[in-house]
């Protein structure tokens, strides 16, 4: 799983960068689809509660500064976890301080 | 999510789409608001972002786009309206719940936004704002570029050009000059000033110069956009507009043609199998139409050069080449 944080959405991008930098978003996901990697993937919104504590307190979120903040997941196809960081290593967003958090789905 | 996802937003989708809504937006908010229409562009626009790049562009971009805008609006709006007031033409409409999503949504219907794009270009233009203020806010505003990328074009640092476009900005807000159309009394020396702001963007665009060929392309680019909103409402259809667009579409028919690795070829030497023949017939076209009046402007007559030399089939045919080496900018 690819959990992206921060990049693109967190810095002020033109229209013509917002545009470029979703056209190379499409792209690697186009790639991803015809290497039969790619199995889902959703954004999340910028916003949610946390639950928290034997009291189930309840904060709003989000829960990380804008430069953090989860823009959403990506699950795919990889033989092991080294492979998934090579893969991981198209991600569009590295230009503009994104960072990709590669981590195993647990096979039961 | 597939090639056709790529292709959809082919050309300036975002920075065309940024222009209407900014001026759209303006225009229910006020020209005091300028800096709120912006931003609420720029929400809208990371939001596209961050959605479209998990679940591909949606059948129609821009009216998904447009939603959002309108719904951030309409919170901005609701959030003010008790304690800070909104000036614009249709603040009385916006301050009733009766009739604010009507509204809304009405500005956001392609006539008002052609509309408000034609106000928009009327307000950056103004006299009373320094002429290369006029530009960097017209860029910014109606085309969509970024400081950094009106920095990039016009060889300018970031800071010159922030410092242009605040000018401009404070000048829109102190003159409280509104978004609407120049009264017919005031209207062509107005229009006047918004021909020479396309024609200096044009130029810009069009001199061979340090910056990026893309950049230089979209500079002529959106000069031409912006004379074609004049040249499609009746009000500033006039032959002075049909002259300038004459001249610029002789101009970029040899945009091509001009250069070289080794640097800028003059007419003379320029291969003229290059030049782009649609652009060519439609500045031929535009300038007949242009001097069907008795209105002759300086780019009739610029416009009138540049067709002569391009009827020619070589430089050497030129009918009296001696007499037209008005300025080195036709010979490039």
């Amino acid at each position: 799983m690819f959990i992206f944080h921060g990049g693109s959405s967190g810095s002020s991008l033109s229209p013509a960068e917002a545009q470029t930098n979703m056209q190379k978003w499409f792209a690697w996901v186009e790639k991803l689809q015809k290497e039969n990697r790619y199995l889902s993937g959703e954004p999340l919104e910028p916003r949610g509660k946390l639950v928290s504590g034997s009291k189930k307190l309840v904060t709003d979120g989000p829960f990380a500064e804008g430069k953090e903040l989860v823009g959403g997941y990506f699950v795919i196809h990889a033989k092991d976890l080294d492979e998934a960081v090579v893969i991981s290593k198209d991600c569009p967003d590295f230009e503009y301080n994104g960072k990709v958090e590669v981590r195993p789905v647990m096979k039961m | 999510m597939s090639s056709q996802n790529i292709n959809q937003l082919a050309g300036h989708l975002f920075r065309h789409e940024a222009g209407r809504m900014a001026a759209v937006l303006a225009r229910l908010l006020g020209s005091d608001r300028l800096q709120t229409a912006e931003d609420i562009v720029q929400d809208t626009l990371v939001k596209a972002m961050e959605t479209w790049r998990y679940n591909g562009v949606p059948d129609n971009p821009s009216a998904w786009l447009y939603r959002v805008a309108k719904n951030k609006a309409l919170d901005f709006i609701r959030s003010r309206q008790r304690h800070d007031k909104i000036h614009s033409e249709i603040a009385k409409e916006i301050h009733s719940e009766w009739t604010l999503p009507t509204s809304v949504n009405r500005m956001f219907s392609v006539p008002e936004i052609e509309d408000s794009q034609l106000r928009m270009m009327f307000a950056t233009c103004h006299a009373s704002i320094p002429e290369e203020s006029q530009i960097a806010l017209t860029l910014k505003i109606l085309g969509g570029l970024s400081i950094k990328e009106i920095a990039h074009a016009f060889l300018a640092s970031e800071e010159t050009i922030q410092k242009r476009i605040a000018r401009a900005k404070d000048r829109l807000r102190e003159e409280k000059i509104n978004l609407e159309l120049p009264p017919p009394h005031l209207l062509a020396d107005r229009l006047d000033a918004v021909l020479k702001v396309i024609y200096l963007l044009f130029s810009e665009g069009y001199h061979p110069s340090e910056s990026a060929v893309e950049i230089r392309e979209d500079l002529c680019e959106e000069a031409m956009r912006l004379a074609h909103f004049l040249i499609q409402n009746p009000a500033t259809h006039r032959p002075k507009v049909l002259a300038l667009m004459a001249l610029m579409c002789l101009q970029a028919a040899r945009f091509d043609s001009r250069s070289s690795a080794e640097g800028p070829i003059t007419l003379e030497l320029q291969d003229r199998s290059r030049w782009s023949q649609r652009l060519m017939n439609e500045g031929f076209r535009l300038l007949e139409q242009a001097s069907e009046g008795d209105e002759l402007s300086e780019y009739h007559v610029e416009a009138a050069i540049a067709s002569v030399h391009m009827k020619a089939a070589s430089f050497e045919d030129t009918t009296g080449t001696n007499s037209c080496h008005s300025t080195t900018s036709s010979k490039i």
